[in-house]
């Protein structure tokens, strides 16, 4: 065998490339009306292809371009009224999957009337709670939303037109109650600045948007309280003092008594306490025996304290009694110090006998009963750790002495058991007034927003998983996903005939280019070009073809766009479009097809391959 | 250039076989070998053979020597692509028809060649053939002279070592057959071109060939087998 062929320089295979997309371009352009039918009848696939998968991906995305403006999808409603705490707002409103969500009142105390400031035509409307990022208020697009003012608020289109209020505008909510004691109905007013109007899309009720906090106060005066912050009249939600029990003094108790003092507190067995223990427990112990009914649930109050006094009263020898705590932990916060200290209940005079008047007290002021051995400064405060919040009482300097070894200071039995009920239930201790006040425990209902449409699902069954029934819009969410998959079948199966179609167009035009071309090919299989080297001459001129076809139906969908777009155009929001290709899924498209064609290209090979050459080139 | 020893070509069709051998054959650099015979008797076929086109059936020694000082190649059981090689870099054709590329110019078609033989555009031979006037027109507007004077520019153009030519006079008159013989015996002197050159016309190349191939043809009673004997005789 020899070694190379020859000492001449070769082309090689890039500039044979470059070669040969001359000649292929050549013979296209020698064939021209042929090359025409050919890009033709490719775009004949292509063009209703690409406009049919513009309908479908258009029509889908302006839905859930639709549902994902529309906030009322993503909302979740509660089936009931609830009573959750406000712990729970908190943790749900910091889930990834909740948008927004708000608390809400009581339906029944959310409808109010209102006129425009100054008007006497009155509308009955309802309130809707509202807060920072609300989506009722949002406009598309949009990302964060101040929340409103107490003293603001953003009325439907409805209700702004019914009281012909405008932005800017000041109205007059009117809350009414009716209560036992009063005759007539009592009315209370606040004026709310206009600060925005939602768009009649939005809701088609009488609706008004207000802070939560001037929503609470409606129900709050609903209820019979007072509300200062609109200088709304009423009483105080104080709170009542709430015991674990109570100490019997006095000589021995008949099982009668026993077994009556043990139903009223609530406690499962009687102790009697003997020294040390008891001057621990008490801050004077009276003589004779001690006898503490301690209840492990409390629910002592008042009412049972004078129950309990007025059996007492009826006994045959004299019997005292004191409302019992169990000890509980505090602060003691002086000038500059702090002690860490033990409350426990105590009175002034001791024990107390049973017709001592257990009334209202006018302030609940805590004062030590038994003199602080520290003089304790006028700003003094005792600081109780709820699980709720942080109570701070005023300790009053009316009484100065000692605290006892341990660090219990006995302060007077009724502060105790505020302080007690304090520790149970979410309260206050509003300065102003010197009071305990209950404060709220519970919201009746939410207003949520899902984060995406995605998510409704997930925090729908989270929800139904806490025992919380909601209604969803799942079932739209599920018509657009239908919509999506049948459309996509559509196009798939329409798809599938184009693309069987496209094939065929571009195999036969192969096959018949690779015939009628015998001889030129064959030519040039005799001047050297290897037969896969000539296979770039199909794969060149499918890709042109293609391109110009591509360009073709492109044109040919973007008209069909276009009037499809003016036909709907009624339908068809601001930046809409029912026929639409994202430009980088068109790129896509032209390289899947550009790709058909050089694998259509490569069949050539073997057809090229048994090109016999000898017999062709004489072919004229 | 080239050295053949026992060569046999063997075709079957329609129950007609058709069987060509040639002995010995020794062709050296710068011969204008005539291959001259009547229709049928094998001319095409050798020179296919010899433009590696057709692989014959069997050969004992089938070389190639396209360099002087070069090496000297097997031609027997050489893959497809390296005869494409060869043919590319060593071989000029000049077919019956011309075998032009009819969507390409004659220039185009010129230069063509030359690009996949290495040369450059620049040693275009339009003027020596006489077809400078017709450099951009397409092959179906020349007449059957102009066609053959292109295809004999695109076979001459990049120097090729050999150039076979198939009965390029077929389709002319006498004249002018004898004209483009002497076009291409006078071009191929000046490199020292071998030219192998097919033809019915016993008397086309008489001055021109050194050398001359003819063909004896015996046919069986039935007129099925047909055998064809090339030898050479002397001019």
């Amino acid at each position: 065998m020899s070694g190379s062929p020859g000492h001449k320089t070769v082309r090689r295979t890039r500039g044979d490339s470059l070669l040969l997309f001359w000649v292929a371009a050549a013979d296209l352009r020698h064939e021209a009306l042929l090359s025409l039918c050919l890009v033709l009848s490719i775009a004949a696939v292509c063009a209703p292809l690409l406009t049919l998968y513009g309908l479908k991906h258009g029509v889908v995305q302006t839905m859930r371009g639709r549902l994902l403006n529309d906030c009322k999808i993503r909302e979740i409603i509660p089936k009931t009224s609830l009573n959750l705490p406000p712990a729970w707002y908190t943790q749900t409103a910091a889930r990834s999957d909740v948008a927004f969500l708000v608390p809400t009142t009581r339906q029944i105390s959310l409808g109010v009337e209102g006129s425009l400031k100054d008007g006497n035509h009155l509308e009955p409307f309802d309130l809707i709670p509202s807060a920072a990022n609300d989506p009722l208020i949002a406009e598309p697009g949009k990302v964060s939303v101040p929340a409103l003012g107490p003293s603001e608020c953003v009325l439907s289109a409805e209700a702004a037109r019914k009281l012909g209020a405008t932005v800017g505008n000041s109205i007059t909510v009117y809350v009414k109650r009716t209560r036992k004691d009063k005759d007539s109905p009592q009315i209370s007013s606040t004026n709310l600045r206009v600060c925005g109007l939602l768009s009649p899309a939005a809701t088609p009720r009488s609706v008004c948007l207000v802070h939560l906090t001037f929503a609470e106060g409606v129900e709050t005066y609903r209820d019979g309280y007072a509300v200062s912050d609109y200088g709304w009249d009423g009483d105080r939600p104080r709170l009542e003092p709430e015991f674990d029990g109570v100490a019997v003094a006095g000589g021995a108790l008949e099982p009668d008594f026993v077994k009556q003092l043990l139903q009223i507190t609530g406690a499962t067995a009687v102790r009697n306490l003997k020294p040390p223990e008891s001057a621990t427990l008490f801050a004077s112990v009276p003589s004779g025996s001690i006898w503490l009914f301690e209840s492990m649930s409390g629910g002592v109050n008042i009412r049972t304290l004078q129950t309990i006094a007025s059996i007492l009263g009826k006994a045959p020898e004299p019997l005292l009694y004191q409302p019992y705590v169990r000890p509980m932990r505090a602060k003691l916060q002086l000038a500059i110090e702090s002690r860490d200290i033990l409350i426990r209940a105590a009175d002034h005079v001791g024990f107390l006998p049973p017709g001592t008047s257990l009334g209202v007290s006018p302030t609940d002021i805590a004062v030590p009963v038994v003199p602080l051995s520290v003089a304790a400064p006028q700003n003094s405060r005792l600081i109780l750790e709820s699980p709720f919040s942080q109570i701070e009482v005023p300790f009053s300097t009316v009484t100065l002495g000692a605290v006892r070894e341990e660090g219990t200071v006995f302060v007077h039995w009724r502060i105790a058991g505020l302080l007690n009920a304090a520790s149970k239930l979410p309260a206050e201790f509003d300065s102003k007034l010197g009071l305990f006040l209950r404060k709220r425990a519970a919201y009746a209902g939410f207003r949520l927003y899902a984060r995406s449409i995605e998510d409704v699902a997930r925090v729908r069954d989270t929800l139904e998983a806490q025992g919380i029934p909601v209604y969803t819009q799942l079932d739209k969410i599920a018509d657009v996903k239908t919509i999506d998959r049948n459309l996509g079948i559509l196009l798939a199966l329409v798809g599938s005939l184009a693309f069987a179609g496209g094939c065929g167009v571009l195999i036969s035009t192969l096959v018949s280019a690779v015939e009628r071309k015998r001889q030129p090919l064959s030519v040039l299989m005799l001047l050297g070009v290897a037969p896969w080297k000539l296979c770039l001459i199909p794969l060149y001129q499918s890709s042109i073809a293609i391109f110009f076809a591509m360009s073709i139906s492109f044109g040919a969908y973007r008209l069909c766009a276009w009037i499809v777009d003016r036909i709907f155009s009624a339908s068809l929001q601001q930046g809409e479009s029912f026929c639409y290709i994202p430009p980088e899924q068109i790129g896509t498209l032209l390289l899947g097809m550009l790709a058909l064609g050089w694998l259509v290209s490569l069949l050539a090979l073997p057809l090229l391959k048994r090109l016999p050459i000898s017999a062709n080139i004489r072919d004229e | 250039m080239f050295n053949i020893e026992q060569l046999c070509f063997d075709r079957e069709k329609n129950g007609f076989h058709f069987h060509l051998q040639l002995l010995k054959l020794s062709i050296s650099k710068g011969d204008f070998v005539a291959v001259v015979g009547d229709s049928g008797c094998g001319k095409s076929t050798l020179l296919d053979i010899l433009g590696l086109i057709l692989p014959p059936s069997s050969v004992e020694r089938f070389e190639m020597t396209p360099d002087e000082d070069g090496p000297t190649l097997d031609l027997r059981l050489m893959p497809a692509r390296r005869l494409a090689r060869i043919r590319r870099q060593h071989l000029g054709y000049v077919l019956q028809g011309g075998g032009l590329l009819p969507f390409l110019n004659v220039a185009e078609n010129i230069k063509l060649a030359q690009l996949l033989r290495g040369g450059n555009s620049e040693d275009l031979p339009l003027s020596a053939f006489g077809i400078s006037a017709q450099a951009a027109k397409k092959p179906q507007h020349l007449s059957g002279g102009q066609r053959q004077r292109v295809a004999i520019a695109r076979a001459l153009a990049g120097n090729p070592e050999v150039v076979l030519a198939d009965e390029p006079t077929a389709a002319v008159d006498k004249p002018t057959a004898r004209h483009l013989c002497e076009v291409l015996s006078t071009h191929a002197k000046k490199n020292r071109t071998t030219v192998i050159m097919v033809t019915h016309d016993h008397a086309l190349l008489d001055g021109i060939a050194n050398r001359r191939l003819t063909f004896s043809l015996t046919t069986s009673s039935d007129g099925s087998r047909v055998n064809t004997h090339v030898h050479e005789v002397a001019i």
